[in-house]
């Protein structure tokens, strides 16, 4: 995990998973919510999306946009394309090795 | 559920409520949502720095912390003697409780409020005189128990109105937290303990209901304390010591 979103503690999975959903597009926090259930299986409680959302406005990572009546969306920034892609990089990377060491000596 | 939007900070309520709302109103959450709400509120209290404000030194939350311990032990100490193991030794746990109780209330602070400090000091003290002195001399009986109780009341009043002092809260919820946390327990277990009410003098349930609230009274505002900072010398008001420095 990249120092950017490692820093954010136990807000770092829910971090990337909120990265993610915003990489195709601005939403509100339900949509992220319902999209994050959708992509990793399991629901995503108002505090800890809230508290995640804060954590990466603060960083630069995201941006919160006109309010919708009581919806606000948020987008991606710039920087946290690049935190999201190095992410994903990283992750992928991982996956390979993991995956590479499984075929060659499988249990 | 919204009530649970109250716990968070003001700067954060400001900022995020509305939204935060309207999520709530389109997916409404149950008994795992509203624990996750709580804790979204205690990490706002501690990271205000993620709203635009300043992150408090940890020093500040130590007096929080304090009370918060103090009524915990208070209260596992009386659910232990009283439901578990009476027979135990149980002196220690109450007497690191109210040394914990004493040290949340530091000398600098209670300089600064002087005349509201002093004279919970005097109340303490007359528990004390009460509770030590004046059973002596009464012997026992109805003259015994009534200032033995008045003297413990006076006492754990005193102590609360200091915290309370301490942790920012105003006048009206003071009294508030005297009525529920001893007066209220006091006035309805007091008669059984004494053998002047229905049930068994002494017995368990009521000596519960006499001091466990006061536990639970320290515990919470242990936490408030905790979680917004304790007020420091700089924002009592009035406050003596604090002066002016002329720029230079």
């Amino acid at each position: 995990m990249t120092n950017a979103l490692g820093e954010l503690g136990r807000f770092a999975e829910p971090a990337l998973y909120i990265l993610v959903s915003l990489s195709d597009g601005p939403k509100h926090g339900y949509a992220i919510m319902t999209d994050v259930e959708a992509v990793s299986g399991s629901p995503m409680g108002p505090g800890t999306l809230y508290g995640a959302l804060a954590r990466l406005e603060r960083r630069g990572m995201i941006e919160a946009l006109e309010p919708e009546e009581r919806r606000r969306p948020y987008r991606l920034t710039a920087l946290g394309a690049t935190t999201l892609q190095a992410q994903l990089m990283q992750l992928n990377s991982f996956v390979r090795t993991g995956l590479g060491r499984l075929e060659r000596n499988p249990s | 559920m919204s009530r649970l939007l109250r716990l968070y900070p003001a700067a954060w309520r400001e900022r995020y409520e509305p939204e935060l709302l309207g999520l709530l109103h389109d997916r409404p959450v149950r008994l795992r949502g509203s624990v996750d709400v709580v804790l979204g509120a205690i990490d706002a209290h501690l990271h205000p720095e993620l709203i635009g404000g300043t992150r408090q030194p940890w020093t500040h939350r130590l007096p929080g912390l304090l009370a918060m311990t103090a009524g915990l032990i208070w209260s596992w100490f009386w659910l232990r003697a009283l439901l578990v193991a009476p027979d135990e030794e149980w002196g220690d746990s109450i007497g690191l409780a109210v040394m914990l109780m004493l040290i949340t209330v530091p000398g600098d602070y209670m300089a600064a409020y002087g005349r509201r400090i002093g004279i919970t000091l005097a109340a303490i003290g007359a528990g004390v005189f009460l509770g030590r002195a004046l059973p002596w001399s009464v012997g026992d009986g109805l003259l015994n128990f009534a200032a033995g109780a008045t003297a413990w009341l006076l006492i754990a009043a005193g102590m609360l109105t200091l915290v309370a002092v301490r942790a920012g809260i105003g006048p009206a919820a003071r009294w508030f937290l005297l009525a529920v946390a001893l007066l209220v327990p006091a006035t309805i277990a007091i008669p059984v303990l004494g053998g002047f009410g229905p049930g068994d003098p002494g017995g368990a349930p009521a000596m519960l209901i006499a001091v466990l609230p006061y536990g639970i009274a320290w515990t919470l505002i242990g936490l408030h304390m905790t979680l917004r900072g304790s007020a420091t010398i700089h924002d009592a008001p009035s406050s003596p010591r604090v002066t002016e420095v002329p720029a230079t």
